[in-house]
């Protein structure tokens, strides 16, 4: 293994699955975005190993990143088709829901979502890597919220 | 998450559930180091070669300049930017030109009056832009790495070399963005007077099989009787265009066929220096310089290029040139060789422009004339007396 500077091995231990699962709604897209992420937070790593909170940086770029790539609507079709085969074999249809729901969200409420729920951080690391205030998150996460449950009512209703 | 909605264990369950398994986590740890190490790698050889090429492009302006108060510098560095050419001669103070040959500004005059070095050397980001001066000494004294970018006056700082970066112009100092080079349309001959005869094709006429000696009659039906005549009729082609060209070849036969113009960048001044009887036809090879006496200025000193700067008052060419003159261009011109530029005394010019001139050893002399087209010159070369 090459060497590695320290404390960047301890911040990608720490924050790589965590934020992948944050963004995973998007697709394959969005594991890449989190890899391009740490990859040019090694190459600074002279800047960014002396900031307060290098995980943040990550997690900024990583987000910029992914919203910057125009990933065509067939790819994203696509990725959205796989998660859903993948779904189906767990016949879990509830997940399915869901799932089709999320997708439907804005890229922004799908990112807020995602750290969120999927990642678990918390309002004001979401909003540091949105930059955005807690109250915008609060509110992208409660609009999010209502969208999801009109998505879902229809679903079921449907 | 931290409440009893049902919605919010969904989204948990559903999005927490991508789950990241340890060895794929260390594969991807592996894989984002090394794609990190090869970046870093990449950053330091483009500016080891960066600073090569500095280093170099200054010892190449410093040579030239010592043997014939003249340097030329033209570097693309490994940067979104783009290292441009200063020169300096005795005549002329230093003058910056980007690469696309646009001047942007002068060099006031050496105070202590000894001939000029080129001190600076111009550069533009590639995006276009602003454009300003590299000061040599900066270069030598901090390397690549960070160099200020001088504005015309040489004194004020108008943005930064950064390597790895490129230039970093200063906000508020970028002027209106250039405008997109012009193109005229390349027949690609090399004519003169009278006829027109062609001296030499290449390109998309010698495609449709122009050759030395042939003579061209008509472009588009319109009677060509002149070298003039053919730059007036080609003055508003474009790249692409199709015209209709007939020639009779050097056994009066007559030929006819359909040309597709190739791309050239339009001279932008140069027409305006030349005096009448002239021609004058870039290419991307070289540039010709004719009337009815006997001089051919046919590529460029290195034998690929030739510039000319936007007011036209320097030409770098290689010159050829009939030994000895006759009446009649001929296509048996001597390409590259001049045995004695300044004894042949036939030489035509445009007055005030430099040439280059290629002995046989294929050194090339600069030489600043002063002549009109009638075929007086007068002109030093140094180190010679005219």
């Amino acid at each position: 293994m090459r060497d590695v500077p320290e404390g960047f091995e301890v911040m990608y231990r720490g924050e790589y699955a965590r934020l992948a699962r944050g963004l995973a709604s998007f697709g394959d897209g969005a594991e890449e975005a989190v890899q391009e992420a740490f990859v040019k937070a090694l190459v600074r790593w002279a800047h960014v190993g002396t900031l307060d909170d290098p995980a943040g940086w990550v997690r900024r770029v990583a987000v910029r990143q992914l919203l910057n790539v125009r990933r065509s609507r067939s790819s994203e079709a696509a990725a959205t088709a796989r998660l859903g085969r993948a779904t189906i074999e767990s016949a879990d249809v509830r997940r399915i829901d869901v799932s089709n729901a999320v997708s439907e969200l804005s890229p922004q409420q799908r990112i807020v979502v995602g750290l969120r729920y999927g990642g678990g951080y918390p309002i004001g690391d979401v909003a540091a890597t949105m930059g955005l205030s807690e109250g915008a998150v609060k509110y992208h996460l409660h609009a999010a919220r209502e969208r999801l449950r009109i998505l879902l009512s229809e679903d079921r209703d449907g | 998450m931290d409440n009893d909605d049902p919605l919010d264990d969904a989204l948990t369950d559903l999005l927490g559930s991508h789950r990241v398994a340890i060895a794929d986590e260390d594969r991807t740890y592996r894989r984002v180091v090394e794609r990190a190490h090869r970046r870093i790698v990449g950053r330091r050889v483009a500016r080891a070669a960066l600073a090569t090429a500095v280093v170099a492009t200054i010892a190449t302006a410093a040579a030239v300049t010592s043997a014939h108060h003249t340097a030329e510098v033209q570097v693309r560095a490994p940067l979104p930017a783009t290292i441009g050419r200063a020169k300096a001669t005795r005549e002329c103070p230093i003058t910056g030109v980007a690469p696309n040959g646009k001047t942007y500004g002068t060099v006031p005059d050496d105070p202590t009056g000894r001939a000029k070095t080129p001190d600076y050397i111009a550069v533009k980001p590639q995006n276009g832009g602003t454009a300003g001066y590299l000061n040599k000494a900066d270069m030598l004294r901090q390397g690549p790495q960070s160099l200020p970018v001088y504005a015309c006056d040489l004194t004020t700082v108008v943005g930064h070399l950064v390597s790895g970066i490129g230039f970093v112009p200063l906000p508020g100092t970028s002027p209106p963005p250039e405008p997109p080079p012009v193109t005229r349309g390349l027949l690609g001959v090399q004519i003169a007077d009278p006829g027109p005869v062609v001296i030499q094709a290449s390109g998309p006429a010698a495609r449709v099989g122009l050759t030395p000696g042939d003579v061209i009659v008509s472009i588009n039906n319109t009677t060509i009787n002149s070298a003039s005549a053919l730059s007036a009729a080609l003055a508003h082609s474009r790249p692409g265009d199709k015209i209709r060209i007939s020639w009779n070849d050097t056994r009066g036969q007559e030929h006819t066929a359909t040309v597709q113009l190739a791309a050239q960048h339009a001279p932008a001044a140069v027409p305006t220096q030349i005096p009448p009887g002239v021609s004058v036809e870039h290419e991307a090879t070289g540039v010709v310089i004719r009337d009815q006496t006997h001089l051919t200025i046919v590529a460029g000193c290195d034998g690929s290029s030739v510039r000319v700067d936007e007011t036209g008052t320097e030409v770098r060419v290689r010159v050829a040139y009939a030994d000895p003159p006759t009446s009649l261009c001929p296509p048996q011109l001597l390409p590259a060789t001049l045995h004695s530029p300044l004894g042949a005394r036939r030489i035509v010019d445009a007055t005030g422009v430099t040439l280059l001139l290629v002995d046989q050893d294929d050194r090339c002399t600069p030489i600043r004339v002063n002549g009109r087209c009638d075929g007086i010159v007068s002109g030093v070369v140094p180190g010679r007396q005219p």
